[in-house]
């Protein structure tokens, strides 16, 4: 009986919760339905799983699923417009080059923001400058007003 | 209808809807496996804060990959690959995080604060600490193993899928981690050990 308990033991350990419950024909269960010993030993396994299965069964996230699910979606968003630079933002950096080219290629360099341009010869001056002074003069977002400045 | 022919079809529907572009579909589907996403990613990760966040990303991925499920494993399996994936990928980031947080830290003498001291509740921090000091005796495999099977109830052919694995290395692993957890278990009740001769 002794050999037979130390053996069951060992089995004990690795066994199916069935056979802890000396369920089954297997040896162990068998053993375990005939000796009382290994009975509680089987039982207060099985009890220590219970309460380790309840523990975990307990542990639910903290985050409520509508606050994950908006979350998520905000992850998603900010993927997607990642996912979309970067699958055009080549595409317009290579339009942008080309149209650069092109202009050079006709001649005439592009105008950059701030650069001021030729006035164009049809264009009659607003106003002339005085003798000794040149004149400079700045459109407004208003169309009505004009800056002009003497120097 | 049976119950399970029942729940397998409005399953299928939201997988069908979610697929097409439907937001409630998704939702639907997500509110259904939400917490066992989280309760894998806990045994995966034996860390709530972690799990969390695997949580997060795999909602992320669920949305991004599922036009992808063909229906050619059952949707737990592919849903917990997703899962493990996520989990796998975060714990690379953290490691390397971890590293950077670790040289901050030798710097500085800041008492840190648990942020989930005041949101646990004492039961909550009961339960916790005890999967903690059962689950951090096993392996990251063997825990999630042992969770699946002995917990949460997969059979080892179930779970060998779940982890392309073969079924006789799961039960290697199933061994293992129940004689760990079972050893705990009788730590604190030698009166039932005593006599066997080891």
């Amino acid at each position: 009986m002794a050999t037979n308990c130390n053996a069951a033991f060992e089995r004990l350990l690795e066994a199916d919760p069935a056979e802890l419950a000396g369920q089954g024909d297997s040896e162990v269960a068998v053993h375990v339905r005939e000796c009382a010993r290994c009975q509680a030993v089987g039982a207060k396994l099985l009890v220590g799983q219970e309460q380790l299965a309840g523990a975990l069964t307990q542990m639910v996230p903290h985050t409520a699923v509508d606050r994950a699910l908006s979350a998520a979606r905000v992850r998603r968003a900010k993927a997607h417009r990642r996912q979309q630079f970067w699958q055009w933002g080549p595409v317009a950096a290579a339009a942008a080059i080309a149209g650069v080219m092109i202009l050079q290629a006709l001649g005439g360099a592009p105008m950059l923001e701030g650069e001021i341009g030729p006035v164009p010869a049809a264009i009659v001056p607003l106003v002339e400058a005085p003798a000794g002074l040149n004149v400079m003069v700045f459109e407004t977002r208003d169309q009505s007003a004009k800056v002009i400045w003497f120097y | 209808m049976s119950e399970l022919t029942r729940i397998d079809e409005s399953l299928s529907a939201l997988i069908r809807g979610a697929k097409a572009g439907d937001e409630a579909a998704f939702e639907g589907l997500v509110r259904r496996h939400y917490d066992q996403i989280y309760r894998w990613a806990l045994a995966r990760t034996g860390d709530r804060d972690e799990a969390e966040d695997v949580t997060q990303e795999t909602l992320v991925r669920l949305h991004r990959h599922l036009g992808g499920f063909d229906g050619r494993s059952a949707f737990n399996t592919w849903l917990y690959q997703v899962t493990r994936s996520a989990a796998a990928d975060l714990h690379r980031k953290r490691t390397r995080r971890a590293r950077l947080a670790l040289k901050v830290k030798q710097e500085s003498t800041a008492v840190a604060i648990d942020p989930r001291e005041d949101e646990e509740t004492t039961d909550e921090r009961r339960a916790s600490d005890l999967v903690k000091a059962f689950l951090e005796r096993l392996s990251e495999r063997q825990r999630e193993i042992f969770d699946l099977v002995d917990l949460q109830g997969f059979s080892t052919v179930e779970v060998s899928a779940m982890l392309k694995m073969e079924p006789v290395t799961v039960r290697s692993h199933l061994f293992r981690a129940r004689k760990a957890i079972r050893g705990k278990i009788l730590e604190s009740h030698p009166e039932l050990v005593e006599g066997y001769g080891h």
